[in-house]
């Protein structure tokens, strides 16, 4: 295998540097570059120095020259200039360049956002290129990646109705401050919306639920997210999430509703994207588990001089994101021997939690001494709407402190909250904590510990964030639950 | 053969670079920058290192820009700009990694001047004649499947013999990273290799 990698390597070397070396080899520019270089001495042209010229060869004139010219060309401006074909030529250049594709496109985002609602995001190109499935599950970034603007930026216009975003939208690159002169490229979606159009989905949700009963229709969503979860996902010995090959990972879902249209309709959709990364890894894997799964096409993305800005291959492609398929949770009851009991904290609806804003966070998480990084919606909406999964057993379950916590940091201005037992969610959560638990609880409680227990061949494993109260619990597989503590003061 | 570049070439500025590290050179590093210190005054200084290094400056810039004719007008930019070259000290500098600094600083530059074009495959150039146009395409074809850094360090290492140390002074981030990105970049095209088998 080694050998065979290394065959194949060398080959291609080989055959690159060969090929490169068959190009560079009829290129024969040295006497291009020696005429440039070394450009001949001889002169058509007299060099005659007037008596006005100084020494450095620099005109100098009087000041009422300076002022009698300057007049002169303003009355030439004014008077003699606009009647030439030269200047009647240059207004027509200029009116040529604002009749362009592009200047069309950036005309249409000033009419569309007097008259019509949108929202705004203002974040950096490459921020839009790496995280585009958090700004909207649906489509890419319009924009190529160019090193040479590293500073690029992207404002994101999404037309809404009823505050709800509509798959209209706008996007401007631009360079340093937000204005025409500084604009790099401009970008439209295909679909666009009359008043009518938008007028006529009314308040209704693509399960026909008025928009009252949206909170129904969420329930029913995450109960489908939640499952797809158990299904999919699993508890190891030191209660963390993992994939099924033992990976530890961190996972979430959000929402994402929109309107669309199609040839037939006009309607509101709701989305939920469950999303994770290896916690050794920085590659995100997501899926759309309920609603409609479709496209959102850029009808144009254009440069300056209406050349596409799109980006073309997947070498411009650096999404840290990538599709697949997650097996759909069915409406069952998952199977009680298996250890996917999962419950979620919600980092932006907790007791603590900052306010949303729209703009990327990357969330530093930590907890069992460790960090994730785990980067979050873009929206207010979709950050308010953020679970982040983990598992029914966990660290907090166990941890000799009175209030443990999950540590939260907000890498982009550094804020920092912590989840407590309390922010924890899910009809399944365990809380060894909670101050008053119930009979029914207790016995769950123990339950699940025994489920997870028993599909270890070993000891399970859990480690508080402070060192000072560090223990481990030990329970032997195939034999009565019990605890057995070597350090710290469980209770 | 190594040396701090204070001042990088590029763009359409007069070249003003300074070596400040004092390193060993090796004869051949010895000979170049001598050559460099002279080609602004010596034709025959000039066509030595247009010899040495048309290659490895040429394969740089297709690397960037992806287009025969455009890398061609970049190795005649490369050159002249060597001989605009007013300070460079022939017995600290590294000549062959500021010679493809500059070719990478022209390439970077006319990729930007002319990208409008480069990016439409349609009149993207592949040369003349039939072999050009078949090299041309065939290392489009390869190189297309890396990013724009996995690209270049895949060039550099390959076509210009570059080592990991001077690649990283050359694109300026530190080894670690050229090696990962080499690897990666072999990686890549390895899988594009069987895919293709």
């Amino acid at each position: 295998m080694k050998n065979d990698d290394i065959r194949i390597e060398s080959e291609l070397e080989k055959e690159l540097k060969e090929r490169m070396n068959g190009l560079s080899a009829r290129v024969n520019c040295f006497e291009k570059i020696s005429e440039r270089a070394f450009p001949s001495n001889e002169t058509d042209f007299e060099v005659v120095v007037s008596d006005v010229e100084n020494v450095s060869g620099r005109f100098k004139s009087a000041p009422v020259l300076k002022i009698a010219a300057a007049a002169a060309a303003a009355v030439a401006i004014i008077a003699v200039i606009p009647r030439t074909a030269a200047f009647q030529n240059f207004l027509a250049d200029v009116n040529e360049k604002r009749d362009t594709d592009f200047y069309s496109i950036v005309r249409e985002i000033e009419t569309e956002t007097k008259t019509n609602t949108y929202r705004t995001y203002d974040i950096a190109l490459s921020d839009y290129a790496k995280y585009n499935i958090m700004v909207n599950p649906f489509c890419k970034c319009p924009f190529r990646i160019d090193e040479e603007t590293p500073d690029a930026r992207v404002r994101l216009f999404v037309r809404t109705y009823n505050d709800v975003q509509t798959d209209q939208m706008y996007a401007v690159e631009y360079s340093g401050e937000y204005k025409n002169k500084n604009f790099i490229a401009a970008a439209e979606t295909a679909v666009k919306f009359t008043d009518e159009e938008l007028a006529s989905v009314g308040m209704y949700d693509m399960y026909d639920n008025y928009k009252e009963d949206v909170s129904s229709s969420e329930t029913f969503f995450r109960s489908i997210v939640d499952n797809t979860v158990e299904n999919n996902f699993f508890t190891d010995r030191y209660g963390e999430m993992t994939g099924e090959n033992g990976t530890q990972l961190t996972a979430a879902a959000y929402s994402f509703y929109s309107t669309y249209k199609s040839e037939n309709e006009v309607a509101r959709y709701g989305t939920e994207i469950i999303y994770f990364k290896n916690d050794d890894d920085t590659t995100y894997y997501y899926d759309i588990s309920v609603g409609s799964d479709h496209e959102i096409t850029w009808e144009r993305s254009l440069y300056t001089d209406d050349s596409s800005a799109l980006p073309t291959d997947e070498a411009n492609d650096i999404s840290m994101f990538r599709k697949i398929d997650i097996d759909e949770g069915s409406y069952e009851v998952s199977d009680s021997t298996r250890n996917n009991k999962f419950g979620y904290y919600e980092p932006y609806n907790s007791s603590e939690s900052p306010a949303a804003d729209d703009n990327f966070n990357t969330l530093k998480i930590v907890y069992n001494a460790f960090d994730r990084p785990f980067v979050t919606p873009l929206s207010q909406e979709g950050k308010s709407s953020l679970r982040i999964y983990i598992p029914v057993v966990n660290f907090m379950s166990f941890d000799s402190q009175l209030d443990p916590t999950i540590n939260i940091t907000i890498d982009e201005n550094g804020s920092s909250f912590k989840i407590h037992n309390r922010d924890l969610r899910g009809s399944d959560m365990i809380n060894l904590h909670r101050d008053d638990p119930t009979e029914e609880q207790t016995e769950y409680q123990d339950d699940a510990l025994f489920d997870l227990a028993r599909s270890y061949s070993g000891s399970l494993d859990f480690y508080g964030d402070d060192e000072m109260h560090n223990y481990v619990i030990q329970v032997d597989p195939g034999k009565d639950f019990e605890f057995s503590v070597e350090s710290g003061d469980f209770k | 053969m190594e040396a701090d570049i204070k001042t990088l070439a590029g763009g359409d500025g007069q070249i003003i670079t300074v070596f400040t590290q004092k390193k060993d050179t090796g004869d051949t590093g010895n000979t170049v920058n001598q050559l460099i210190s002279e080609c602004a005054q010596s034709k025959g200084s000039l066509e030595k290192l247009y010899v040495m290094f048309k290659d490895s400056v040429f394969a740089v810039a297709y690397s960037i820009t992806q287009d025969y004719h455009l890398s061609e007008d970049c190795v005649a930019e490369t050159f002249v700009r060597l001989t605009q070259v007013k300070r460079f000290s022939a017995s600290k500098g590294d000549g062959k990694g500021f010679i493809l600094t500059v070719a990478r600083n022209v390439a970077l530059e006319y990729r930007r001047r002319f990208k409008r074009e480069v990016a439409n495959d349609i009149i993207q150039n592949y040369g003349d004649d039939e072999r050009t146009v078949e090299d041309s395409i065939y290392i489009n074809q390869l190189l297309k499947q890396l990013n724009d850094q996995q690209r270049q360090t895949v060039v550099l290492k390959c076509c210009a013999d570059m080592t990991f140390k001077q690649i990283a002074k050359v694109m300026k981030c530190p080894e670690s990273t050229v090696k990962s990105r080499y690897k990666k970049a072999l990686s890549i095209l390895k899988i594009k290799a069987g895919d293709d088998e």
